[in-house]
């Protein structure tokens, strides 16, 4: 009954931040998922609805550059990632992490 | 009745512990006081005992009845498809056009209230656009109007829409079954949650691999056997909140332990945000674990933005010695001490109160 890391983040994003298409992706060391968002991640974004890509961890876990690097060079061409992390009461927060400088969106 | 009154009713009590109820004595009636004695003899508490799956670390329950009684109860658990209220078989209910109308759920007006957000920044941006071209030609800006029109988007009250439109995804097929919705949706309960209505009020029967498990059972499987075991900690500030009436729910949000509610999160907003430290009786160990200024000013400044209050608390650690001699669990936690600390930023040109 108890519910995989990365099934879990996926049952998330598809029926509680409603996103599409969300499917597991196999990287060398991690799986991780893509998906098309319900609307922009960042309203800034100029093209509408990217596919975008989830890597899911728990709370507790450690992300060090390098791993995040592999990820995107895995990924070719990649330039965000969104981490979803696993809270121990079942919530799930996201945050995006840009490869390189990114200007801030608008407040 | 209004919205407040059966809030009020629906969570008359803060735990799935009931205390007996008894008459008023009125001091000069002695009928009154026979009346107290009859209905405190006979009163029995209530308990209303919910069932848990305890499975790699976590702790679901998927009756809907105990689903109910943990949120009416004291706010516990929190559905894993919603922010904290298990609400997302209502919600998709809705969404796929099934059944019938019902108030909405606080998921669905932040959404609303973001949409209007957004229609807001949208046209703020048209202005801002203007004006820049405005400006570039030399040309004072003339938008008096259209600012003005910008406030009141900006400070207009949410319009609650009762039409619906329906959103049916081709991923929304596989929670069908006969053309009914079927409910994906658990609520999970944290450790010390968990631990807190199975040691405290023994409201709880967990099931671990089908067979039912003891709360000591329980404890070896949370924590280890060392005295500064972080389920311990988190346990006895959890504990401690809790027997003094405060509704405690997570504060990942805030990149903080917990979060403490009056009542509820549907009767206030949390006023504190809880962080946790050890406290040796050991200085060199506290030194080993002490963090730095930045971290606390990067928690106290997002914890200060949302509003709250930041509590830091020292939990004094005990030796290990003191608790491997304790006997019961009881013993073990009695040795815990709590020492609380707000923390708050002062701007000495600003705060003259």
């Amino acid at each position: 009954m108890s519910i995989p890391l990365v099934d879990q983040v996926q049952q998330n994003l598809l029926f509680q931040q409603l996103w599409t298409q969300v499917t597991p992706i196999k990287l060398s060391n991690i799986t991780i998922l893509q998906g098309f968002p319900k609307e922009k991640l960042i309203s800034d974004d100029e093209t509408n609805l990217n596919k975008e890509f989830v890597l899911p961890i728990k709370l507790k876990d450690e992300i060090t550059p390098n791993m995040l690097d592999q990820v995107f060079k895995e990924l070719q061409g990649v330039k965000r990632l969104v981490l979803g992390i696993v809270n121990d009461d079942g919530t799930v927060v996201y945050y995006i992490v840009h490869d390189g400088v990114y200007k801030p969106k608008k407040n | 009745m209004s919205k407040r009154a059966s809030l009020g009713q629906v969570h008359k009590y803060s735990l799935p512990v009931h205390p007996i109820e008894v008459p008023n004595i009125v001091p000069h009636n002695p009928i009154s006081w026979v009346q107290f004695l009859i209905a405190y003899w006979k009163g029995v508490t209530v308990v209303q005992t919910t069932t848990a799956d305890f499975v790699n670390g976590q702790f679901l329950v998927s009756n809907d009845e105990d689903i109910k009684t943990l949120w009416k109860n004291g706010f516990f658990g929190k559905g894993i498809f919603s922010r904290s209220e298990a609400t997302w078989y209502d919600r998709t209910q809705k969404r796929l056009g099934l059944g019938e109308f019902k108030n909405l759920t606080i998921e669905e007006i932040t959404a609303i209230r973001r949409d209007e957000r957004k229609k807001f920044k949208k046209e703020r941006a048209k202005l801002e656009a203007k004006q820049a071209e405005l400006k570039k030609a030399g040309i004072v800006d003339p938008f008096i109007e259209e600012r003005l029109e910008l406030k009141n988007l900006r400070d207009k009250d949410i319009d609650v829409k009762v039409e619906r439109t329906i959103d049916f995804r081709d991923d929304d097929q596989q929670l069908l079954v006969d053309g009914k919705l079927q409910n994906l949706e658990t609520l999970e309960l944290f450790a010390a949650e968990a631990f807190f209505l199975k040691f405290a009020l023994n409201a709880i029967n967990i099931r671990h691999n089908d067979q039912p498990i003891s709360t000591v059972e329980l404890f070896n499987k949370l924590s280890s056997s060392k005295v500064d075991d972080l389920f311990i900690m988190n346990y006895v500030v959890y504990h401690h909140y809790r027997s003094l009436g405060w509704c405690v729910r997570s504060g990942i949000k805030f990149g903080t332990e917990y979060l403490l509610y009056k009542r509820g999160p549907p009767f206030h907003h949390a006023e504190h945000a809880v962080i946790i430290l050890p406290n040796y009786k050991d200085e060199q160990q506290n030194e080993q674990v002490a963090k730095d200024f930045v971290w606390l000013s990067s928690i106290s400044r997002v914890i200060g933005g949302v509003r709250k209050n930041l509590i830091i608390v020292f939990v004094d650690i005990p030796t290990q010695e003191e608790f491997d001699s304790c006997e019961t669990l009881e013993e073990k936690f009695k040795l815990y001490k709590i020492n609380e600390l707000l923390y708050r930023r002062w701007v000495a040109n600003k705060n003259r109160d």
